[in-house]
């Protein structure tokens, strides 16, 4: 279920089904993103490279 | 206890961290604005906030304490912008809502977000269908708004509860 960011015009039955329908696809989408965008990665380099200069 | 390092990484809006058991974590604080029916100065400072284990090493992870208090680290970020206010909702549909509303509550507590200057209000929801949740707002207990903020959430409550 694609939970679009916008006002609602029609309450949701369940806003709770719904809430949590969004957050476990918000979840997805982190994951995602994480694997298709080679940008993340290099932020965990850095942070790496940080951890590690400590 | 020291957080560990993290980084905001504005493409996807979300906060970036690893800990030392090579777990990986993105955090977002994802507009909210359509869930509480108030005016547009509260309304559009709801943000809902998502935690996701990105990646993890196979086997058994050890308890790593480091990890609440980054979190505690991010949040004090996001608030920095002093409107905003973060919704956390603990799903009960496999019958463990309670536990993590406890282990929720205990990180408010014992991360001392009281005494940081935060306030938490909690609600919980019995919808018709049977769904069972909680969930809680928190803000910056200066906001101007705060009544008007504890009020949105009552009357979601109103309208979503089931009368017993």
């Amino acid at each position: 279920m694609k939970t679009p960011e916008q006002k609602l015009t029609v309450p949701p039955k369940s806003l709770g089904r719904w809430l949590m329908e969004s957050k476990r696809q918000t979840q997805k989408e982190m994951q995602e993103a994480y694997k298709n965008n080679p940008k993340i990665k290099e932020v965990f380099e850095r942070l790496e490279a940080k951890t590690k200069g400590i | 206890m020291e957080a560990y390092s993290f980084e905001f990484f504005p493409e996807e809006h979300f906060y970036l961290f690893k800990t030392r058991y090579e777990v990986r974590y993105a955090i977002r604080f994802k507009p909210s604005f359509y869930v509480l029916d108030a005016e547009p100065a509260i309304a559009d400072n709801v943000y809902e906030l998502v935690i996701a284990r990105i990646e993890k090493p196979e086997g058994p992870i050890p308890p790593d304490e480091r990890i609440l208090y980054t979190i505690a680290a991010i949040a004090e970020d996001f608030f920095k912008k002093e409107q905003n206010i973060a919704i956390y909702v603990c799903d009960d549909s496999d019958g463990r809502g309670k536990a993590r509303k406890r282990k929720f509550d205990g990180w408010f507590v014992y991360l001392n977000f009281e005494g940081r200057g935060y306030m938490k209000i909690d609600q919980g929801f019995h919808e018709a269908d049977g769904f069972s949740y909680s969930a809680s707002l928190i803000f910056k207990s200066e906001n101007r708004l705060k009544i008007q903020i504890i009020t949105a959430l009552d009357e979601l409550a109103d309208r979503y509860n089931q009368p017993k």
